[in-house]
Formats: C-alpha cells, sequence, structure tokens
C-alpha cells in the first residue's frame, strides 16, 4: 500500500486513490467554534469530489489539511491506504498536485523551470525532467516548442492557469487538490478550462478534490459534491443528479437556490434523450411531395434538408404555397454532445419552439420541441418532492394568474 | 516525442520582441551616457588644475600619488562598510520577516532608525569620543548609518513577495528554506538592490567626513583645500568626490540592472 502511494510513475493515468477523513477537526487558536468539526468524508479514488458551501464553511481549511498546509487538531487523513497525518509534511506534498486561484507560478521561471519544481524535488535527471515538461504542455493544450522558454506574465490567466494545472500534474500525484482554480478566470475562458479539465480528468483519472463557492461550477465538475455547512458538516454529500434532484434540507435547497430544474438540464445530454420526429423534405423534392408528408404525419411543420441532409430551415404547411426556398425563421441548430439546457438557451435566443438536433457532421438528426424539454423538467420537479413552501414558486402563479 | 536535449527555441512573437528591444534600445543610451560625461568632468578638471601655477602647499595635495591613495581610501571604506552593511542587514532583515520573528520587528526597525536619525558627523564624532579614531571607528559609524536603508529594503522586498507564491511553493513539497531561497530572495532582489545602491551613495558621501576621524579618503583633500585656501585644492577634492559617488551609483545601477531576475 504505502509504497504504490509513494511512486510516481511517468506517463499515463496511474488513476487515484482513495481519500479518507476520518474526525478530522480543525480548532484555530483563539476562536470559540472548530473550523472544521469532526468531519469524515471518503473520497473514491479517481472522482472529481467538489466541496461547495457558503464562504467561512470551512471548505478551504477542509482542502488545505489533506495536505497538511494547516495541520489538523485531530482526526486523520488516510491516502490509499497509508495514514498521512503524521509523516514528514514535505514529502507528503510532493505526492499531492496542487492548483490554486491565483496560480502561483513564480514569475522569475520560465514555464519549464515552473513545470520543473517537483521532479527536480525529487531528484528526477535532466532529460526525464525535459521529456516530461514537453509531455504536461501537450496535455494542457499549449505548444511545447513555443511556451517551455517563455516567463509566467508573457501568457494569458487561462494560459497561466493550463501551466498551474500542468505543474500540479508534473510527477503524475494519484490525487490533486484544487482550490477555485479558474475563480479568477473570465466566465467565457472559464468554461472553456472547465470544458478541457473534464476531458483531461477522462484521461488522467485522478482523485480530485476541488473547492469552489460556485454551486454551478461544482455541478458542472463534480463527480460527487460535498455541500458543507459551518464547520465543514457535509449538509448533502451524493451525485449532483441526486442533489439536484432529492435535496436533503432546506440548507441545501436555500444553497442550491431557485432554478435547480433548470440547471439539471445542464446535466442531461441531448444524446441520451429521446428527439422529437417531423417529416423531413429534401430542398430538392416537390412542394405536392412536403404538402403529402406533413398531411401524412399530422405534423404542423417539416425541416428543409439540403443534400448533406444539413437542416436548412422550418417549413410550415401555410409556408409551403410561397414555394420550397421561402418562409421559416431563425434555425435553433444544436449538436448531440450538447446539453438540453443549451438546447433551451438556444430556442430562447431564437423564440422558436422547436430546435433541430445535428450529429457531429452536422447532419439532421432529429428535433426537439419546447413541450418535450417542458416534460422533462415536470419530471424532475415531481422527483424533487420535499421542496418546502418556496417563494418563487408563489410567485410564478401569481405571474400565471 | 521531443528529443531529450533542452532546446531553447527564441520567442516567436514580434509584439513581444519588439517591445523588449526598444526598451533595451533607450536604456542602453542611457547606461553610456553617464561614463562620457563622468569623462569630460574629469578632463575639465585636469585641464583646470594644469592651467594655473600652483604654489609649493597646492603641489602637494594635487599629485597623482597623494590623490591615488586618497581615492583608494575613501572606495575602501566605501567598500568595506557597504559589504558590512550588507552581511548583516540582509541576514537580519531575512530573520524578521520570518512568521516567528513578526514580534520583534517594529522594536528592530525602532532602534535601526535612531542610528538614521542621528546626524552622520554626530554619529562619527559620538564614536570617536567614546571609542577612538581612525578606519575602524568610521566604519562603525558609516555602518550604523546606512544599516537602515538596507534593512527596510530587504524587509520590504521579502514582504511584497504575494503570499500566494509561497502558498504554491509550500504546497508542492517546497521546504521552508527553499521557499525562501528559490522564491522569495530572487523576488525580492530589485527593491533590496535599491536598497544596497542607497546605503552604498550614503557611504560615498559620509566617508569624506571620515577625515575629521583620522580615517582619511578624499575628505582630506576638501579638509586641506578649506584650511588651507586653496582653492584648486579644494574644487579637486570636491569634483572627484562627486564623481566617484556618481560612478558607484552607475556601476551599483548596472548590477541592479543584471542581478533582476528575467521576467519580472
Amino acid at each position: 500500500m504505502a509504497d504504490r502511494s509513494g511512486s510516481a510513475s511517468s506517463s499515463g493515468g496511474t488513476g487515484g486513490e482513495v481519500i479518507s477523513l476520518q474526525g478530522l477537526t480543525k480548532r484555530f487558536p483563539g476562536q470559540r467554534e472548530n473550523a472544521v468539526d469532526s468531519l469524515d468524508l471518503e473520497i473514491p479514488a479517481g472522482e472529481i469530489v467538489v466541496l461547495v458551501g457558503p464562504s467561512g464553511c470551512g471548505k478551504t481549511t477542509t482542502m488545505r489539511m489533506i495536505n497538511r498546509l494547516i495541520e489538523p487538531t485531530s482526526g486523520k487523513i488516510v491516502i490509499g491506504g497509508e495514514d498521512v497525518t503524521k509523516i514528514n509534511s514535505d514529502q507528503l506534498r510532493r505526492r499531492i498536485g496542487y492548483v490554486i486561484q491565483q496560480v502561483g507560478l513564480f514569475p522569475h521561471m520560465t514555464i519549464a523551470d515552473n513545470i520543473a519544481v517537483v521532479p527536480r524535488l525529487l531528484n528526477w535527471n535532466k532529460p526525464r525532467i525535459s521529456e516530461r515538461v514537453d509531455e504536461l504542455l501537450e496535455l494542457v493544450g499549449l505548444d511545447a516548442g513555443a511556451y517551455r522558454g517563455r516567463y509566467p506574465k508573457e501568457l494569458s490567466g487561462g494560459q497561466q492557469q493550463r501551466v498551474g494545472v500542468a505543474r500540479a500534474l508534473a510527477v503524475d500525484p494519484p490525487v490533486m487538490l484544487m482550490d477555485e482554480p479558474f475563480g479568477a478566470i473570465d466566465p467565457i475562458t472559464r468554461d472553456r478550462l472547465q470544458n478541457e479539465f473534464l476531458r483531461l480528468q477522462e484521461t488522467i483519472r485522478k482523485t480530485i478534490v476541488f473547492v469552489t463557492h460556485d454551486i454551478h461550477e461544482a455541478i458542472k465538475l463534480g463527480d460527487r459534491i460535498a455541500i458543507l455547512d459551518k464547520g465543514s458538516r457535509p449538509a448533502q454529500y451524493d451525485t449532483p443528479e441526486q442533489i439536484l434532484a432529492h435535496p436533503a434540507n432546506d440548507f441545501v435547497v436555500d444553497f442550491i437556490g431557485p432554478g435547480a430544474s433548470v440547471r439539471s438540464l445542464g446535466l442531461t445530454n441531448l444524446a441520451d434523450i429521446e428527439l422529437d420526429k417531423i417529416p423531413v423534405v429534401e430542398l430538392a423534392d416537390s412542394i405536392d411531395k412536403a404538402r403529402a408528408l406533413l398531411a401524412r404525419a399530422k405534423q404542423d411543420r417539416a425541416v428543409i434538408v439540403d443534400g448533406d441532409r444539413r437542416p436548412r430551415g422550418w417549413r410550415r404547411a401555410a409556408d409551403l404555397e410561397q414555394g420550397m426556398s421561402s418562409g421559416g425563421g431563425p434555425l435553433a441548430i444544436l449538436r448531440r454532445s450538447q446539453t438540453v439546457h443549451d438546447a433551451l438557451n438556444e430556442l430562447l435566443r431564437t423564440g422558436d419552439t422547436i430546435a433541430a438536433i445535428v450529429d457531429s457532421d452536422g447532419r439532421y438528426e432529429g428535433a426537439l420541441r419546447l413541450e418535450t424539454i417542458m416534460g422533462l423538467t415536470a419530471h424532475a420537479d415531481a422527483a424533487r418532492a420535499p421542496v418546502k413552501d418556496a417563494q418563487p414558486v408563489a410567485a410564478q402563479r401569481g405571474d400565471a394568474g | 516525442m521531443t528529443t531529450t536535449a533542452d532546446v531553447r527555441t527564441p520567442v516567436a512573437d514580434p509584439a513581444s520582441t519588439g517591445v523588449e528591444s526598444r526598451s533595451t534600445d533607450r536604456s542602453v543610451a542611457s547606461i553610456f551616457l553617464t561614463p562620457v560625461l563622468l569623462i569630460l568632468v574629469l578632463a575639465g578638471l585636469y585641464i583646470y588644475v594644469h592651467s594655473k601655477t600652483l604654489d609649493s602647499i597646492e603641489r602637494r595635495s594635487l599629485n597623482t600619488p597623494f590623490l591615488t591613495a586618497r581615492v583608494l581610501e575613501h572606495i575602501r571604506l566605501t567598500a568595506v562598510s557597504t559589504v558590512l552593511v550588507i552581511l548583516i542587514a540582509v541576514p537580519l532583515g531575512i530573520l524578521l520577516t520570518r512568521p516567528s520573528m513578526r514580534r520583534a520587528t517594529p522594536f528592530a526597525l525602532g532602534v535601526v532608525n535612531v542610528g538614521q536619525a542621528v546626524p552622520s558627523i554626530g554619529v562619527l564624532v559620538l564614536l570617536a569620543l567614546s571609542f577612538g579614531i581612525g578606519f575602524k571607528y568610521a566604519i562603525i559609524a558609516l555602518v550604523l548609518y546606512s544599516f537602515l536603508p538596507v534593512l527596510r529594503n530587504t524587509m520590504a522586498g521579502l514582504q511584497r513577495v504575494e503570499r500566494s507564491l509561497i502558498d504554491a511553493g509550500r504546497g508542492m513539497g517546497m521546504t521552508k528554506r527553499l521557499v525562501l531561497t528559490k522564491v522569495e530572495l530572487p523576488l525580492a532582489v530589485p527593491v533590496m538592490m535599491a536598497g544596497i545602491r542607497t546605503a552604498l551613495i550614503i557611504n560615498v558621501g559620509t566617508a569624506t567626513l571620515a577625515t575629521f576621524t583620522n580615517a582619511h579618503g578624499l575628505g582630506d583633500v576638501i579638509d586641506a583645500g578649506l584650511k588651507l585656501d586653496r582653492r584648486p585644492v579644494l574644487i579637486t577634492g570636491a569634483v572627484l568626490v562627486a564623481v566617484l559617488a556618481l560612478t558607484i551609483d552607475w556601476l551599483a545601477g548596472l548590477a541592479e540592472r543584471v542581478l533582476r531576475p528575467r521576467g519580472l
């Protein structure tokens, strides 16, 4: 056990290790309450576990106790079966990746030297370090030739955080701690980095403890989410789907806030739902054939596709009088890899009630109606039985009536 | 994959290199401007002195061996005192910025401030009166007087290092000592160097007063010019001190430039 956790094999994913926090407690001197109060948490190997909670709940303190930047007052930290509560903390940290919001790249060192910090601490030889630096830069999507000799200030915030992640992965640690790593990055870049991070995790399969105060980020990234109340007490520890569908108590309901059903749409891929079927008319087809198709399907409109089966527009029966190539508003087109949330967003943007879903080559696969999306949320809402008399609901009723 | 050899690829970014080269052009010009001016001033002084017929008193001061000896004494006073200040103030500054020593910081700064507040001539005379005269006591006075800028800048330079960098270093498993030597000190170098440069300038100037405690230096020449009422001697002493001070400042500026870590 112990020797497995100590080894940092070179390339590829060694996968992660189980982290087990047992009765973990921290009381800072001069404070009456425990910052972290007897926390028991089992973090499965190879999963992203997001610690989320209001500020001051002790989530960062909890994370910093795992690599013992903060020494626990009592309790145990077990990583990969080894009790690491009392071992040399500097040695321990060299086998735990650490990414922080401020990135913390050393400004006086090149990108290559920044990534090489931990390998050098472990006395790797030069060729091995050099090779690993190139490998890591490519892994996080930066061209090694162009970036290894640069200094951090020459990189954008997003690029710096990629290097931050590469540096944390340098010796292929089984465990990574990430403290709001995307918190200081603009929303568009953040979204892209989050997606890349999820893709990266599919290959490296580390055990990742991720701290954020942003429930959206938690839902998007977490395999599991621990919603923490004061004293780092877990109010609920479950998968995002379960937390959204069955919040354990009022604290969780308040924390995930209104719009949980909308947010749960972001967890459903268009590939996972049954699409609506509507008549497909080719541009080359005659108007009569189109009209006949519509009549037979008893549908109000058909989708027009070109020779490559790319959707070109909608046609209602009435539109067909004016010929095949006219009529129809802007078309909402989504790929199957996108989420239902994206589809809803696109429908709101185009002001339409139906979206065309295409495969990765842009070929038409099916349609998604607004009513179908409504059905999905209604289903989710019904599952969320124990919701208290929340005000947003009352407000909605008032609006409707 | 890539070769194992450490390939240094030139940065292929025209925008950034353009900016860099422009700023170097300007600073290269300023680097050479100072020595040219100083040489012109020295040449002017030489012509001025040689245009005069010197009497025997003046000739006793204004000859090459005498002046060379005074300049060397002056450099020695400056160099020894500055090196001592660096050797004492930098480690003390490091010590006082360690978290465990935070309580001692205001007290230590208070003590050092007193040394700075007393006029330099006062420190010199007080020391001479209580201990004696000569090179050793002049050095002690100079050290006391130029201690504060080095100490304060060492502390300021270290305190200005972002906490997140120290956190990142510690979080990766760097020991406290490694974080100090590999992260904090390199990043504090520009501010520390500014303090050392200030100390050097203070020492060059104050060393002129060492003549009053029999530690010689260029103060001897100025003092002779004043006491014997010989204008060429006085001017030569004053100009030489000024040129020496500006030369040392220029050298310190070069050192700052060289020692400043790249990437900042």
